[in-house]
């Protein structure tokens, strides 16, 4: 009786200290495209690591014309053909 | 007062060799040196701008006008109703934590497999930064695509996705839901240091006069637990009045003013409003309601700490 | 003797405070001669970041650059202004120069010729947005103005041949569109305070006739005719009466309402003319192709006026005050705000990536452009808006601040807290009161 209680005693606890965490991790791993589903997937379906790579490798790389990505960051811009924006000539 | 060899009295009257006082003051000199640049000095200098009425988009211009700035902070309406709102910001939470803290604490005192690493979970709310916390509370609570509203969606509470922090009814409540949720650890272990300190043959001797949980519960724990909840009150008093970051982040003051907290109306009339002279007076305002709040609770409050 | 031996003690602690903080400003001084700080909100990051690798190339000179959200933009600023965190140019919105100016944070580049000379090649009405009593204070980075959009696709699928003319007329489609449910909330208006808040309810206000303050500067936002109130009553009516905005708009901000708008939840919107290019980019909207600009519909006495905005490179006065920094940071100016290597290409490079719109007049012939600009839109239909694209009115040293108690009076009457004659007399009797205390 008393173990009873206490195991429904500790998932509700876990449950309240842990879930809001745990939709934080979960999001982490989803894409932009996944994060804004309706209704939301709980375990991502398409895991991806570009939030991580996008913090660690912002100070690294040198942005040129060539590698530049069009678009609005936030909406993940996207490489563009266009090169330079210099005329030759 | 004249000095006899061998008669040296120290600062504070005890006896003492005047090689040991002069080292000792020049050893202190730097480190007193720092706390008079950063602690003392704002405070001071802090006080000396509320009596001017200092804005940043005038900067040539800076009269001196003794404590109009206090009186222009006291006849607005929307200060007052900031001290509202802190207000029953205050009480709801303090109130939710001691609650919340006092259930975890009886469930981490109990013996049983697992209690570790219930233990271990606890901290997690506690180490996430308060921005952090925030923003992730930010996006649960989304009108659009929030994790509150997907839970409720699927299980079929609510059958269309509705607004949350932008309905100015339920934003205190939702910026007071964040607030405990990362302050219950440190409550919870305060409560349950307390907890650990009531002797067992408290209990034993209660159980042998017959005495049922509930008898034991209101009778032993609750009177044992009182130094414990006066330290959790007062504690989450304090941080509650002076709380910013979850204002700042999940909704900046609004909707339409129904999260404008006493913190928030500091931030917006100094920042903002670029007028360092009223900000100055409402920060002052705020520093010493806070200090002889706290002064207040400790003495009417403490005398069994 | 303890005395004096106290009052030593005391002394040689006020002097190793007063040391240390002569220390910190000797130090700071000594890193002024450094890379040149350029701070720019989060827009075309990338293409800064590209062109700026151009100008350290070719010049040599380092630069740091940083940025942060537009929403919170005049914030941040404002804190690294007052606690002089470095900062040498930085891109500024018209509606903050006076403030800024009057605060001594920016400084003229009317004593710079190499800067001035490109005026000839802007409209006038953005070099006159750039000017507080009589100084210039930037060159232009980018003009634009607010759109109205709406996607074809689903107003067709509602049965709708053409788009609303006047705001009457969005009220009936968006009934229509609601009734065939194709979308619950048909108008996306973010109200959110931030700092695009003030354009959106100009827009509202211009195009319904009225304005919020008169040209003697006077405020008229509560006059029934001639202010605020005809677009205020309107928008709480969308939002209360008709229900076709959705009552979460006082939470939505400009970047959260162009997502919802490009994941196809409603109609219509209205957003800043540039988004037409994320709007039709299939990897970016899921609506791509069928989002096109329309007049910005027109209310009873009113016409399709918008509001239009300029923002620019300012030079710091921090950076003026220093020969060799200010030398570095002119140099910096001229090849983002002016020409780099004989050409405009940041310029051109915003608007190809980004779809920001120009001020200088020599790109429009620019066939790129042409070509490039009708593969996603209409350019008569940029021009014909931008015809009727109204200055600001409320621009002045205390905007700032009147914007602030503004931006909540509205949110107030929105979500019924207020009465629409109580939110705009508070807006203007603040207006009033900043505008005797200046």
């Amino acid at each position: 009786m008393r173990r009873i209680f206490l195991f429904f005693a500790s998932v509700i606890f876990l449950v309240y200290v842990l879930a809001p965490v745990a939709w934080l991790l979960s999001s982490s791993f989803q894409g932009e495209a996944e994060i804004t589903s309706r209704p939301p997937h709980w375990i991502p379906q398409q895991p991806t690591l570009e939030n991580f790579e996008a913090i660690f490798q912002a100070r690294e790389k040198k942005v040129t014309y060539e590698t530049r990505r069009a678009g609005d960051p936030v909406l993940r811009g996207c490489r563009r053909p266009f090169r330079s924006p210099f005329r030759k000539g | 007062m004249s000095i006899r060899a061998g008669a040296l009295r120290g600062m504070f009257g005890a006896p003492v060799s005047r090689y040991d006082q002069t080292s000792a003051m020049w050893l202190l000199a730097p480190m007193l040196g720092v706390l008079l640049v950063v602690a003392v000095f704002p405070v001071l200098y802090s006080f000396w701008i509320s009596l001017f009425d200092l804005r940043l988009t005038r900067p040539h211009r800076v009269p001196f006008v003794w404590f109009e700035n206090y009186q222009e902070v006291f006849q607005d309406e929307l200060f007052w109703q900031s001290v509202w709102r802190t207000t029953s910001f205050t009480l709801i939470c303090v109130a939710a934590i001691m609650v919340i803290a006092l259930a975890m604490a009886l469930l981490l005192n109990e013996e049983f497999r697992g209690r570790r690493f219930l233990s271990a979970m606890l901290l997690v709310p506690w180490a996430i930064p308060y921005v952090a916390n925030g923003l992730m509370w930010k996006w649960i609570y989304d009108s659009g695509y929030g994790a509150l509203n997907g839970l409720l969606f699927q299980l079929d509470f609510i059958d269309k996705y509705m607004v949350w922090l932008g309905d100015s009814h339920k934003t205190l409540w939702l910026i007071a839901n964040a607030f405990v949720w990362k302050e219950v650890p440190l409550a919870t272990i305060l409560v349950l240091v307390g907890l650990k300190s009531i002797p067992a043959d408290l209990y034993s001797a209660a159980r042998v006069d017959g005495a049922n949980v509930w008898r034991r519960f209101v009778h032993i724990t609750l009177p044992a637990l009182r130094p414990s909840f006066m330290l959790v009150v007062i504690y989450e008093t304090m941080m509650a009045i002076r709380h910013f970051d979850l204002f700042f982040i999940l909704t900046e003051g609004g909707p339409a003013e129904a999260s404008h907290v006493l913190a928030w109306h500091v931030y917006v009339e100094t920042f903002r409003k670029l007028s360092f002279g009223t900000g100055s007076a409402l920060a002052y305002i705020m520093a010493l309601v806070t200090f002889f709040l706290a002064f207040w609770l400790i003495r009417t409050l403490g005398r069994k700490l | 003797m303890n005395q004096f031996r106290r009052r030593d003690f005391l002394k040689a602690s006020a002097a190793t405070a007063l040391a240390g903080s002569s220390t910190f400003g000797a130090m700071s001084r000594a890193l002024a001669a450094g890379p040149v700080n350029f701070f720019a909100w989060s827009a075309g990051v990338d293409q800064v970041k590209a062109h700026v690798s151009a100008f350290e190339a070719k010049t040599g000179i380092k630069v740091a650059y940083a940025n942060a959200p537009w929403a919170q933009y005049r914030d941040t600023l404002v804190t690294k202004f007052v606690g002089k965190a470095p900062l040498d140019t930085l891109w500024v919105s018209d509606a903050w120069l006076p403030e800024w100016a009057e605060a001594g944070w920016l400084a003229p580049i009317d004593g710079y010729p190499q800067l001035t000379k490109y005026n000839a090649d802007v409209d006038d009405f953005s070099t006159k947005s750039m000017m507080w009593k009589g100084k210039q204070y930037g060159l232009t980075y980018y003009t634009d103005y607010m759109a109205f959009f709406y996607d074809e696709g689903m107003l067709q699928k509602a049965g709708i041949s053409a788009p609303p003319k006047t705001w009457d007329e969005v009220v009936q489609q968006s009934l229509k569109i609601k009734k065939a449910g194709l979308s619950e909330y048909p108008l996306m208006l973010s109200m959110a305070r931030e700092t695009w808040l003030i354009e959106f309810l100009s827009s509202l206000v211009f195009s319904h006739g009225g304005r919020f303050v008169d040209d003697a500067g006077a405020a008229v936002m509560q006059d029934k005719k001639k202010g605020a109130h005809e677009a205020l009553t309107w928008i709480v009516n969308a939002v209360n009466k008709h229900k076709i905005v959705s009552p979460a708009c006082v939470e939505i901000g400009e970047l959260n309402g162009l997502k919802s708008f490009t994941s196809g939840q409603h109609a219509f919107a209205m957003l800043g003319r540039y988004r037409i290019r994320t709007l039709n980019d299939p990897k970016q909207s899921q609506i791509a192709g069928r989002v096109k600009q329309a007049m910005m519909p027109a209310g009873p006495n009113g016409k399709h006026a918008t509001v239009g905005w300029n923002r620019f490179y300012g030079l710091t006065s921090a950076a003026a005050k220093d020969k060799a920094k200010a030398a570095d940071t002119v140099k910096l100016i001229e090849w983002f705000g002016g020409k780099a290597d004989g050409q405009y290409a940041f310029q051109k490079l915003m608007f190809m990536d980004v779809g920001a719109g120009f001020a200088v007049k020599p790109l429009f012939k620019d066939p790129d452009i042409i070509k490039t600009y009708n593969t996603y839109s209409d350019i008569k239909m940029y021009e014909a808006q931008q015809a009727l694209a109204q200055k600001k009115d409320v621009v002045s040293p205390w905007f700032g601040e009147w914007d602030e108690v503004n931006g909540t009076a509205f949110q107030a009457a929105v979500v019924g807290k207020s009465s629409i004659e109580d939110a705009l007399k508070r807006s203007a009797d603040t207006w009033n009161k900043l505008r005797r205390r200046a």
